[in-house]
């Protein structure tokens, strides 16, 4: 073996590890990415199956608030019953009253 | 020597990795359109990523449809070994307490895949899905939730197996609910799981459009729940209520009993699911004398207080004998609606031209389908004059000889309440992306004028009248003013008119000086009762009665004056003062004051929500009587309690500033 040669073959083993170590990098980087993807997917898996547990809420609690339920829950479980009485309220202003009879009596008087 | 054998090695290596980079060459260039093939058809796959179905909303944000993502397992029984499908049937045994057996059965044989079991929920299918064997595998699958189970279930319709919308809004609005489902490519290992997505041949899916329905979940809850007590009650064979806003066209409410529950459709037959309103045609009897009236009225053929020789119930025309179910001498034209007089509409309409009366029958949208937009809506029968016989616009003064479907005759009457127009039943108000847009807003689609709003008038007091003064006395509400008319037609079975069935029905509208609401309510062959207004005008105040209370807002202003009398009064500007002008006192509420020595408190005077939540926390059984304040209790105050006491509260009500408690 020439000596000239020995730089040539140690120049073809740096090149070729230095090759190697960039395909292994590569590799573990494309793993990595579609680890990555991966978790996204069952992120996404998550978010939605989240989604569709808050819109399940959503419809559960307006059940709950619904007045045909309160009401039912008053009579059966509550024993109450709904007032048969009008529940209509006349809401009249007493001072307002009390200076209009003021003003009458003054004028009338 | 050191250097040869170095040289040697190096050499080797250099071979090694020429070699190497040969195969490489081979593999990806010179064969690589070959492995290329080969590895793309064994590793990789195309996933149909399915869009998310649109909800469905009724008129005040209430969700009535939505989406769950459900877990279907598999068994691909050419992979699947006897000791793993032993093991599997275990565990599947367990957790859906079945027979191991039953999932055995289903396992055997070694030629097919099989579902051991569809659409489980996440939260079981979760450590189902821990289960790795070569073989047995999952699926998401997309499942539609009813919330309400039956509720409006002939208004939204179902979706089958194969995700595509049947009946109702699902199916006539199924491409828009749909959205279009997206595609991607994925990586798979050898067991055929996913290694990985390729992102850049992702194509998303675009979710269906979410739609806001006009009607109202309380309205419908309580249509529904009348119309069930009523077919009970005068055991009829089936039951159809539709209700409506006159002014717009609006359908608030539609329902059908016997219904069906959409989640689990396939439990049902096709009457059970069939939208009888829309499909569903009879003869409407003496609800249609209503139409006639306003057409001779529009045309001035007829003064409301002329009146007319009723042959004392028993008629004959053109050698066809009519009768009154209540003979009568004579009547005025208003009588004649509010007793429903078959003889006194008879003679009336054979004043107005055939053709003239004709249009007014099509302009009220009778023959014609009224366009709601549900699929399989029928358009009911009206013959042309030309078609006609010597008697048959007398028949059809009277409601026979004309077919007619529930949707249509309730727009008709809305068209003859509302000032006279005819308005498109409506029952979508938006169309909204998933994103929140607004895609498309439905409006109420007027379609012609059919009476004059003078006429319009004169038939909302007419039908006031029948409710007060006649056959529909019924329907008669304390509350607020009602009008509507009675009809009750026999049913053509096997080629003749049946003496024993009817289609007994009831159209009502409130309040009278402005109608907000209108219902048609009609029972098939009721046996408890054969008239619509002992059957179904019952049916209809208790709807009303109800919509009013629920809507005490809305309907407030129109409330009867004689109710007026019985009113609390509150002063408007005092928040604490209690001004009451009835006779029950204003009482100050007491505390439940809750002894350490476990002994009975005492309630009188106190709230009912504090009283129970006290008697709870005590572990004493109680029962209420009344409702308001705690006046007596039977376990007096103070008794040791050993657990077994049964307290009986006796309430009498209070007023705090107006309002009654509740």
């Amino acid at each position: 073996m020439k000596k000239s040669s020995k730089p040539i073959i140690f120049l073809l083993l740096t090149f070729l590890l230095i090759a190697t170590v960039f395909a292994l990098a590569s590799v573990g980087i494309k793993l990595k990415y579609e680890q990555l993807l991966l978790q996204k997917d069952k992120a996404e898996k998550t978010y939605k199956s989240e989604s569709q547990k808050k819109i399940k809420l959503t419809a559960e609690y307006q059940t709950v608030t619904a007045e045909e339920r309160i009401v039912a829950v008053a009579k059966s479980e509550l024993g109450l019953i709904r007032n048969i009485e009008s529940p209509f309220i006349i809401k009249y202003n007493n001072d307002k009253i009390k200076r209009l009879s003021e003003t009458i009596k003054e004028k009338y008087e | 020597m050191n250097n040869s054998r170095a040289l040697f090695v190096i050499v080797l290596l250099i071979i090694f990795f020429i070699a190497l980079v040969i195969k490489l060459i081979n593999i990806q260039i010179l064969d690589a359109e070959e492995y290329s093939y080969d590895a793309h058809r064994q590793q990789t796959g195309v996933e149909k990523i399915q869009a998310d179905r649109g909800l469905i909303y009724d008129r005040n944000n209430v969700l009535l449809v939505y989406n769950r993502s459900d877990i279907s397992f598999y068994a691909d029984l050419r992979m699947l070994k006897q000791k793993d499908k032993n093991e599997i049937a275990k565990i599947f045994a367990k957790k859906f307490v079945k027979n191991t057996s039953y999932y055995l059965n289903l396992m055997k044989g070694t030629k097919k895949t099989v579902n051991i079991e569809k659409k489980v929920p996440v939260e079981i299918a979760s450590s189902l899905k821990q289960i790795k064997r070569s073989g047995f595998f999952f699926k998401e699958e997309p499942t539609r939730v009813y919330h309400y189970n039956n509720l409006a279930s002939h208004i939204l319709g179902y979706v089958n197996n194969e995700n595509q919308g049947v009946m109702g809004i699902s199916e006539y609005f199924d491409e828009e609910l749909n959205g279009e489902d997206g595609s991607r490519l994925i990586q798979k290992n050898a067991l055929g799981g996913m290694v990985t997505v390729e992102d850049e041949n992702l194509n998303s899916a675009v979710s269906g459009d979410d739609f806001y329905l006009t009607i109202d979940k309380g309205y419908q809850f309580i249509l529904e729940d009348e119309l069930k007590k009523g077919v009970v009650d005068f055991g009829a064979v089936s039951g159809t209520g539709i209700i409506m806003n006159p002014n717009t066209g609006e359908v608030l409410a539609l329902a059908n009993i016997d219904d069906f529950n959409p989640n689990e459709y396939w439990k049902y037959n096709d009457f059970q699911r069939r939208n009888r309103a829309i499909t569903d045609t009879y003869e409407p009897g003496s609800t249609f004398k209503s139409f006639t009236i306003a057409s001779l009225i529009d045309q001035k053929l007829c003064r409301l207080n002329e009146k007319l020789y009723l042959e004392n119930g028993k008629y004959k025309y053109q050698n066809v004998n009519i009768r009154d179910t209540h003979p009568f001498n004579s009547l005025n034209v208003v009588e004649i609606i509010e007793q429903s007089s078959n003889i006194g509409v008879a003679k009336l309409v054979q004043r107005i031209d055939d053709e003239k009366y004709f249009k007014y029958l099509r302009g009220f949208g009778f023959g014609n389908s009224t366009s709601l937009t549900l699929s399989g809506e029928t358009a009911g029968r009206l013959r042309k004059p030309t078609e006609w016989s010597k008697v048959s616009k007398v028949y059809l003064s009277f409601g026979y000889e004309i077919s007619v479907t529930p949707i249509q005759m309730l727009a008709g009457y809305c068209a003859l309440i509302n000032g006279g127009i005819l308005f498109e039943p409506q029952l979508v108000q938006r169309q909204v992306s998933a994103d929140g847009n607004l895609v498309y807003e439905f409006s109420p689609k007027e379609i012609r004028r059919v009476i004059s709003a003078e006429t319009s008038d004169i038939m909302r007091d007419l039908l006031k009248g029948v409710v007060k003064n006649g056959t529909g006395k019924k329907a008669f509400s304390e509350l607020i003013s009602v009008g509507g008319k009675t009809g009750t037609s026999q049913k053509y079975v096997d080629g003749s008119y049946s003496k024993q069935q009817y289609n007994s029905s009831f159209v009502g509208f409130f309040p009278v000086e402005n109608p907000q609401v209108i219902c048609l309510i009609l029972l098939n062959s009721p046996d408890q009762g054969k008239y619509g207004g002992l059957v179904a005008a019952p049916i209809f105040k208790n709807v009303a009665e109800r919509i009013v209370q629920t809507d005490v807002e809305k309907f407030q202003e129109y409330f009867n004056p004689d109710l007026l009398k019985n009113l609390k009064f509150a002063e408007n500007n005092s928040e604490n003062q209690i001004q009451n002008k009835s006779t029950v006192k204003p009482i100050s509420f007491k505390e439940v004051k809750i002894a350490s020595n476990n002994k009975m408190p005492d309630l009188v005077n106190c709230q009912i929500k504090d009283a129970i939540y006290a008697l709870t926390k005590l572990g004493v059984k109680y029962k209420i009587k009344g409702t308001g304040i705690i006046t007596s209790q039977s376990v007096v105050p103070g008794k040791k309690l050993d657990g077994n006491e049964n307290c009986l509260l006796e309430c009498s009500e209070v007023y705090i500033k107006g309002a009654s408690l509740y």
